[in-house]
C-alpha cells in the first residue's frame, strides 16, 4: 500500500491529470470499501408459512337490555360460516379468560394472546323501542392491539340471521381482503318420496342451510335452477307435458313464464352476467344447439350450428366467452368460444367426459363434472385448458356451482341404494374443507346466488 | 524520428506507470476489505453438532491420548514445543491441510496451539469427549498459518470467550490462575476496543484482527429461526397473486429476545392485499416472540429484516 503511494507520487509529476483521476478512484474506493463492513444487519427470507386457518375468538355478542340469547345465535352464526370458510378456527368459548360485557370498550389484548386468538370479533344486540334491532361489532387485530374493522346495523329483529352473515363476511373480507359470500343464498332442487317416485320442488335458503323457502309445489318436475344476477329471478328447466321447457320465475311474487317459444325442447338455461340474456339448449332432430334470447327484445341468436349436441353453456364473467359441452369430437368433452359463437376451442382433453362447465365468478377457473371409469368427479380447469384438478371423486358428484368469490363450490352428491340420494356438499378450491350443507330432505342442482346487496 | 522515438517512450511509460499506479491502488484496497475467514467444509450435522472446540490446541492434545497411532505423531507438535517449529514447517503448504480431513475443528487446535501451554489442562477433557464424538479423528492440522502472527492478544481475546461457549458450566478447575489472569487481561484488552461487545471465539482465533466485530449467527442457527417465524406465519390464502404477499419487515429485539418495539414494516405491495399481508407479516413477528437466539451474538440480531415472501409455495 505504501509502496502504491509513492510511486503514484512519481508519476504525478508526468501526468497530473491521470493521477488526480486514479486518486478520486482510490477515495471512492476506500470509501466504500470502508462501509461493507459495517453492514452486518441480519436479513433472511421466509419463503413458507402457515396455511393453517386462523384462530379467532368471538364471544357471544352482549345483548343489551338483557337479550342475552340473541347475542349468543348471532356470535353462533357468524363463528360457523367463518369455520366452514376453512380459513379460521373459531376458538372454544370455554377457554376465554375474559368476558366481554360491553362490545364499545376496548378488550385486554392479554387475556386473548394467552389463547393464541389472532382476532376477536365483539358485538353487541339491542331491541330498539320502535321495534328494529340494532346489531354492532368490532373486529380487533389481537397482536397488533388495534380495532381494523368496526359496523352497525339496524333492522328488523327477523333478518338476524342476515345481519350475523353480512358482520361474517365482512370479518372474512378485512382478514382476507377477499369479498365474502356468506349473505348469499341457494336455489335447489328438493326431493321426496320414494327413489322411482320422487316429488321434486324448486327451493330456496340461506347459503348455510337455513330459512328453507318452496317456490314450486310438486307438480312438475324441475331441473337445473339458475339466479339471475340480480336474484331476484331464477330460471329453470320443467317438464311441461313431458317435454322439458325453460322458465323464469319471479323469486319475490311467484310470476312464471316460459323463456322462447321453441317447438323442441329447451333445456340448461343459465343467465348471461348482466342479467339481459339467457343462453340455452334447443334441440330439434336429435340435434342440440346453443342459443341466446335477449330479455328484452325476445330475440333470439343461434350460437353454434353442428351435427352434434351442445349444451350446458356458461359465459365468462366478462360476457366475452362462452364454455359449454359437446359430443362433437366423439365423446363429451368442454369447448371456449367467443359469445357470438365464432372460434370454438376444445379445452378438455382428459380420459372419460366431461360435462355441466361452470365459469367461476373470478374467470381463472371452469368448474366440471368429470365421468370416468364409473365414477363421478368434480374439477377445475382453466379457460385456455391447463391447470385440470380434480377436487372430489366418487359414486356421483354433479353439478357444480361457485360462490360468489369464486373460492367455494357448491354441489350435490348422491348415494347408491334403495334409501340413498342426493345432498348438497361444498368443497373449496384447494380440493379442502368439505362440508355437507343441511337442507330438509334430499337435494340437488344447487346454484348459488350473487352477494344479496 | 527521435521526437517520434521520444513521444512514443513517453506516452508507453505513462501508460505503464498509469497502469501500474491504477492496479496497484485497486489491489491493497480490496485485499484490506477482504477479513481472512477461514472455511471449512462441513455438512449441517457436523454444524450443529460440534461443540465449537476452537480456542485451544490442547484439544489435539488431550486426544491424541485415545488415538493410538495418530496421537503419537501429533502429540509431540502441539503440546509440547511451545516454539512451533515443527508446525510450522507444515504451515507452508495451507492448501493441503484441508483435504486430509474435512472434520470440523482444524481452526481449533491451530489457533490455539501456539499460545496455550498453560492452560491445557481445563478445557481439554471436557472437549476432548465431544470431539471425538462428533469426529473421531482428531484433526492434527496445525493450520496454521494464523497462530503465530497473531500472538498473544488475539489469543487472549479468545480463551475467554472460548470457555463459556463450549461448555458454559465447566470454568476449568485446575488452571484457574492462569485462567484469571488472562481475563483480566482479556477485559483490558477489551476496554481498548469497546467497539467489539462481544468477542466471538471463533472468529476470533482464526480471523483478522480488524475483522467485523460481529460475530454472526450460523446457518443452521439463522435456519431454526426462519422455520420459526415460518410456523407462526399464517399466510392471507386468498390472494390471487402470491406476489401481492411479499411483504419487508424490520424487527427490534432486546437482549432477553423480546421485542422492545413495534416491529416496521419497510416494504409492501400497496393495496388491499398487500396491506393484509402486511399485517400477518406483524402478526407473525409478534406471535413468536420472544426469539430464542445466541445472546453473545446480540449484535448480529438485534435488528433483523425479515422478507416474507411465500412465492415458493405457490410454484412461483
Amino acid at each position: 500500500m505504501g509502496e502504491s503511494i509513492e510511486f503514484a507520487k512519481g508519476v504525478r509529476r508526468a501526468m497530473p491529470g491521470l493521477s488526480v483521476f486514479a486518486a478520486c478512484i482510490l477515495v471512492v474506493v476506500a470509501a466504500l470499501s470502508g462501509l461493507s463492513p459495517v453492514r452486518a444487519q441480519l436479513e433472511l427470507d421466509v419463503t413458507r408459512g402457515n396455511v393453517q386457518p386462523v384462530p379467532i375468538a368471538i364471544p357471544d355478542f352482549v345483548g343489551v337490555g338483557g337479550d342475552a340469547e340473541l347475542g349468543a345465535e348471532i356470535a353462533g352464526v357468524v363463528s360457523s360460516d367463518l369455520k366452514r370458510s376453512g380459513l379460521f378456527v373459531p376458538l372454544d368459548q370455554a377457554s376465554f379468560t375474559e368476558r366481554i360485557v360491553d362490545a364499545g370498550t376496548m378488550p385486554t389484548f392479554a387475556n386473548w394472546r394467552v389463547i393464541n386468538a389472532q382476532a376477536l370479533v365483539t358485538g353487541g344486540v339491542e331491541q330498539l323501542p320502535d321495534g328494529r334491532l340494532r346489531a354492532e361489532f368490532r373486529l380487533w387485530d389481537v397482536y397488533a392491539g388495534d380495532q381494523i374493522a368496526g359496523q352497525q346495523f339496524f333492522t328488523s329483529p327477523e333478518n338476524w340471521r342476515r345481519v350475523a352473515h353480512i358482520i361474517a363476511d365482512a370479518i372474512f373480507e378485512r382478514l382476507t381482503g377477499e369479498r365474502g359470500y356468506f349473505d348469499t343464498r341457494i336455489v335447489f332442487v328438493d326431493e321426496t318420496g320414494p327413489k322411482d317416485n320422487r316429488v321434486k320442488r324448486l327451493a330456496i335458503m340461506d347459503q348455510d342451510g337455513a330459512n328453507v323457502r318452496y317456490l314450486t309445489r310438486g307438480d312438475d318436475l324441475v331441473l337445473t335452477p339458475r339466479f339471475s344476477p340480480s336474484t331476484q329471478e331464477v330460471t329453470y328447466m320443467a317438464y311441461d307435458s313431458d317435454t322439458p321447457r325453460v322458465y323464469l320465475l319471479n323469486i319475490e311474487t311467484g310470476q312464471r313464464e316460459l323463456v322462447g317459444n321453441f317447438p323442441g325442447m329447451t333445456f340448461a338455461p343459465r343467465f348471461s352476467p348482466d342479467g339481459q340474456q339467457v343462453i340455452m339448449s334447443l334441440e330439434q332432430g336429435g340435434n342440440a344447439n346453443i342459443y341466446a334470447m335477449d330479455l328484452q327484445s325476445r330475440r333470439t341468436t343461434r350460437l353454434t350450428a353442428d351435427a352434434a349436441i351442445d349444451t350446458s353453456p356458461s359465459y365468462s364473467p366478462d360476457g366475452s366467452r362462452i364454455v359449454f359441452e359437446s359430443d362433437r369430437g366423439g365423446s363429451q368433452q368442454l369447448y371456449v368460444m367467443n359469445a357470438d359463437g365464432s372460434n370454438p376451442q376444445r379445452i378438455t382433453f382428459g380420459e372419460g367426459t366431461y360435462s355441466t362447465p361452470v365459469w367461476s365468478p373470478r374467470a381463472d377457473y371452469i368448474a366440471f363434472t368429470r365421468r370416468h371409469a364409473g365414477q363421478f368427479a368434480i374439477g377445475v380447469i382453466r379457460p385456455d385448458g391447463t391447470g385440470e384438478r380434480i377436487l372430489t371423486e366418487g359414486f356421483h358428484n354433479e353439478g357444480p356451482t361457485w360462490s360468489p368469490n369464486g373460492r367455494v363450490i357448491m354441489f350435490f352428491r348422491d348415494t347408491p341404494g334403495a334409501n340413498g340420494g342426493p345432498q348438497l356438499w361444498t368443497i373449496d378450491l384447494t380440493g379442502y374443507n368439505e362440508y355437507r350443507v343441511p337442507t330438509p330432505d334430499f337435494a340437488s342442482d344447487p346454484a348459488w346466488s350473487p352477494l344479496i346487496n | 524520428m527521435r521526437t517520434g522515438l521520444t513521444v512514443s517512450v513517453i506516452v508507453h511509460l505513462v501508460l505503464i506507470g498509469w497502469g501500474v499506479v491504477s492496479l496497484r491502488a485497486f489491489e491493497p484496497l480490496d485485499a484490506s476489505s477482504i477479513e481472512a475467514v477461514p472455511v471449512d467444509f462441513i455438512t449441517p450435522d457436523e454444524a450443529s453438532n460440534t461443540p465449537l472446540g476452537l480456542k485451544t490446541a490442547k484439544v489435539a492434545e488431550v486426544s491424541s491420548p485415545n488415538d493410538p497411532t495418530d496421537v503419537a505423531a501429533e502429540k509431540p507438535v502441539p503440546a509440547p514445543e511451545p516454539p512451533k517449529a515443527d508446525p510450522v514447517p507444515p504451515t507452508p503448504p495451507p492448501p493441503p491441510p484441508p483435504p486430509p480431513e474435512p472434520t470440523p475443528q482444524p481452526e481449533a487446535p491451530a489457533a490455539a496451539a501456539p499460545p496455550p501451554p498453560p492452560e491445557p489442562t481445563p478445557q481439554p477433557e471436557e472437549q476432548a469427549a465431544p470431539d471425538q464424538a462428533t469426529s473421531p479423528q482428531e484433526t492434527k492440522q496445525p493450520e496454521p498459518d494464523a497462530p503465530k502472527p497473531t500472538e498473544q492478544p488475539v489469543q487472549e481475546a479468545r480463551l475467554e470467550p472460548p470457555t463459556p461457549r463450549v461448555r458454559p458450566n465447566r470454568p476449568a478447575p485446575p488452571a484457574k490462575t492462569e485462567q484469571f489472569t488472562d481475563e483480566i487481561s482479556a477485559l483490558l484488552d477489551k476496554t481498548k476496543s469497546a467497539a467489539a461487545p462481544a468477542p466471538t471465539e471463533q472468529d476470533a482465533s482464526i480471523g483478522a484482527v480488524t475483522g467485523s466485530p460481529f460475530s454472526k449467527l450460523q446457518q443452521n442457527e439463522i435456519d431454526a429461526l426462519r422455520a420459526r417465524l415460518a410456523s407462526c406465519w399464517s399466510i392471507p390464502p386468498t390472494a390471487a397473486d402470491p406476489a401481492e404477499l411479499r411483504v419487508k419487515v424490520k424487527i427490534f429485539l432486546g437482549r432477553d429476545g423480546t421485542l422492545v418495539r413495534d416491529p416496521e414494516v419497510v416494504e409492501y405491495r400497496p393495496g388491499t392485499m398487500g396491506q393484509i399481508a402486511a399485517e400477518s407479516a406483524l402478526r407473525a413477528v409478534k406471535v413468536c416472540a420472544p426469539y430464542n437466539l445466541p445472546a453473545q451474538k446480540y449484535d448480529s440480531w438485534k435488528e433483523i429484516i425479515v422478507t416474507f415472501d411465500p412465492r415458493e409455495m405457490f410454484g412461483g
